[in-house]
């Protein structure tokens, strides 16, 4: 719109500039012959003015210093006619004058300027030209700036209808589907099309539903086993409650089964502290660290395991020499080798052997705990760190296993920057990789 | 019954604005004094006007005249007739109306005399029933060979366009 309005505006300049040029230098040049002129009468100057083509001006009117009228080409004037239009007055105060008007479809100038002869202003030259030619042009062109102005902005305003109707039903959509997210369909997939921002924000909020789902299968997965693996000790200690009250018994076989709710108890607090452990290891960022050696952490659960695997025939082999240091908290690193050690010697055999190894390979610290014990299934490798995830039930819960400390060990190990890998074999025995990056201390500080 | 109401109000409305144009602010006596109008423009019209309402004691021709020659109200307006300029003789013959105005304007420029003298004729022109404008001045003036006479066709205050 503005663009046309500066259109037709610097069109409507340039036709007002060169028609006062033009008149202007008429004006001159009639002043000019005038002024040459030794008697200056209606036939002298009508004669002076024949030889300046005047055919498209409507109008000329000379007058004398006192506004009287010499020559009007539209007829003979009165002996005493006063020609007072502001062009002429105005010339005579010794300006050149132009104005110009556009209306009714026709371009109205008029030009006057002064005439000057020895110095001495003796009168006035007028002329007005009504030109409809340029009116109908001027007229024309403000007409179809007008049209292409509206047009435009029909197509302006269709464009932003159509675009908008188009936004808002996609809008539409995505409000829809967050309505069914909330209602809980998490299978629900919102199906955008096109190749803009909307698009890119459908994908977004597919792959947040995704997560969505799979966090909300996991959470069900876990209320699921928790309530389970919950479930199996207490229905011992109510079946063994249930078995005193209801039998007579003598004192040492009630003593015992007393005992059995007594390991019970301890197996469920067991795990209610892993859990607990699990879910606060889940819920905060690792934000404390400190750069230890491995070694002293793996002396120290060694000592701790002394006495269980003295007692079931195992022998624990160390060999830490290749010690680097790694950021980590020690408490937590003590829980990777204690969780590890532990499984390495529940799950070992009688006269086995269980070996913590050290060692490194370029930037990367290797801690290697092997067993020479029953060893995994190969099906059973790829769960074997999630929770509650046991590969033979019934030697787990002989032995008190809980089946989160895999997955307590692969949680921390994961926080902490590190990767932990597992290879096995039925009968021969499980070995445990965990690697965690070098702290070096001149290039990591 | 709204329509109703709505055609009576208009029909107050246009009594009213009736009684209005009957004001005594809207006299019937009330003449138009003709001035010189400057403009930097061409716009406007060389010739501007006011209005105004002879007292009741002083409608005469000479007093109308005198009351001229004070000069226009409106500040857009000019008189080009020096202030001391006073009528000096009046004399209406026929469709000839002679006035004789004192020697004060006697050396005006020639384009301020046909200007003043232009105004001073189209104010007497529409307020009596002269055809004709004699201005003169006592002694005559300095820039004019002759008494100059006006007349309704003998002024030009705007190119009407012949179509």
């Amino acid at each position: 719109l503005f663009l046309n309005i500066y259109s037709a505006k610097t069109n409507q300049a340039i036709f007002y500039n060169n028609k006062q040029t033009s008149m202007t230098e008429r004006c001159y040049l009639a002043a000019a012959q005038i002024s040459e002129l030794q008697i200056v009468n209606r036939t002298t100057v009508s004669q002076a003015l024949e030889t300046i083509s005047s055919s498209w001006v409507n109008r000329v009117i000379v007058t004398d210093e006192a506004a009287r009228i010499i020559y009007d080409s539209t007829g003979t004037p009165n002996k005493t006619s006063y020609a007072l239009l502001p062009e002429i007055v105005k010339s005579l105060s010794g300006y050149d004058v132009f104005s110009w008007k556009y209306a009714d479809g026709a371009m109205t100038s008029k030009a006057a300027t002064p005439i000057v002869s020895y110095g001495s202003l003796i009168g006035s030259i007028y002329m007005m030209e009504h030109d409809v030619q340029q009116g109908s042009l001027i007229h024309s062109l403000q007409v179809n700036t007008f049209s292409i102005t509206l047009v435009l902005e029909l197509i302006l305003i269709l464009f932003s209808l159509i675009f908008s109707k188009a936004f808002t039903a996609r809008l539409r959509k995505i409000m829809d589907s967050i309505r069914i997210i909330r209602k809980g369909d998490y299978t629900h997939q919102l199906k955008m099309g096109g190749n803009d921002e909307l698009t890119v924000l459908g994908d977004e909020f597919n792959d947040l539903v995704d997560r969505l789902r799979t966090s909300e299968n996991k959470r069900r997965q876990f209320v699921s086993d928790a309530s389970h693996e919950l479930k199996t000790p207490l229905a011992s200690i109510k079946l063994l409650s249930d078995s005193i009250l209801q039998n007579e018994m003598d004192m040492a076989t009630a003593r015992e089964f007393v005992e059995d709710i007594g390991n019970e108890a301890d197996r469920l607090n067991r795990m209610a502290q892993k859990l607990l452990m699990l879910t606060h290891i889940e819920a905060h960022e690792n934000s404390e660290f400190e750069i230890i050696y491995m070694a002293p952490t793996i002396e120290r659960v060694a000592r701790m395991i002394d006495v269980l695997a003295k007692n079931n025939g195992i022998t624990v082999e160390l060999d830490l020499e290749n010690d680097s240091p790694i950021l980590i908290l020690e408490d937590e690193l003590y829980q990777i080798v204690f969780n590890l050690a532990e499984n390495g010697l529940k799950y070992n055999t009688s006269g086995g052997k269980l070996t913590i190894c050290l060692s490194r390979k370029k930037d990367t610290a290797v801690l290697k705990i092997s067993d020479t014990g029953v060893g995994i299934p190969e099906d059973s490798l790829e769960h074997i760190f999630e929770r509650f995830y046991r590969v033979d039930k019934a030697r787990s819960r002989q032995t008190g296993g809980s089946g989160l400390g895999l997955a307590i060990v692969k949680n921390i190990v994961e926080r902490n920057g590190g990767q932990i890998y597992v290879e096995s074999a039925l009968g021969e025995g499980t070995c445990f990789t965990v690697h965690f990056p070098v702290f070096d201390a001149e290039v990591d500080r | 019954l709204k329509k109703d109401k709505l055609t009576i109000l208009v029909i107050i409305l246009a009594i009213l604005l009736c009684a209005c144009s009957r004001l005594p602010g809207n006299n019937e006596n009330a003449i138009t004094f003709y001035y010189y109008q400057p403009s930097q423009s061409t716009v406007k019209d060389v010739l501007g006007t006011e209005p105004f309402i002879p007292k009741e004691d002083a409608s005469d021709l000479q007093s109308i005249i005198r009351a001229y020659l004070k000069g226009p109200q409106n500040a857009d307006l000019q008189l080009l007739f020096p202030k001391e300029t006073t009528i000096v003789e009046l004399i209406e013959e026929g469709d000839l109306l002679t006035v004789t105005l004192s020697k004060h304007c006697a050396n005006m420029s020639r384009i301020d005399l046909a200007v003043s003298c232009s105004c001073l004729a189209q104010t007497l022109l529409h307020i009596t029933s002269a055809t004709q404008v004699c201005i003169q001045a006592e002694g005559g003036f300095a820039n004019a060979e002759e008494p100059l006479i006006f007349s309704e066709e003998t002024i030009l205050t705007e190119d009407v366009i012949l179509q």
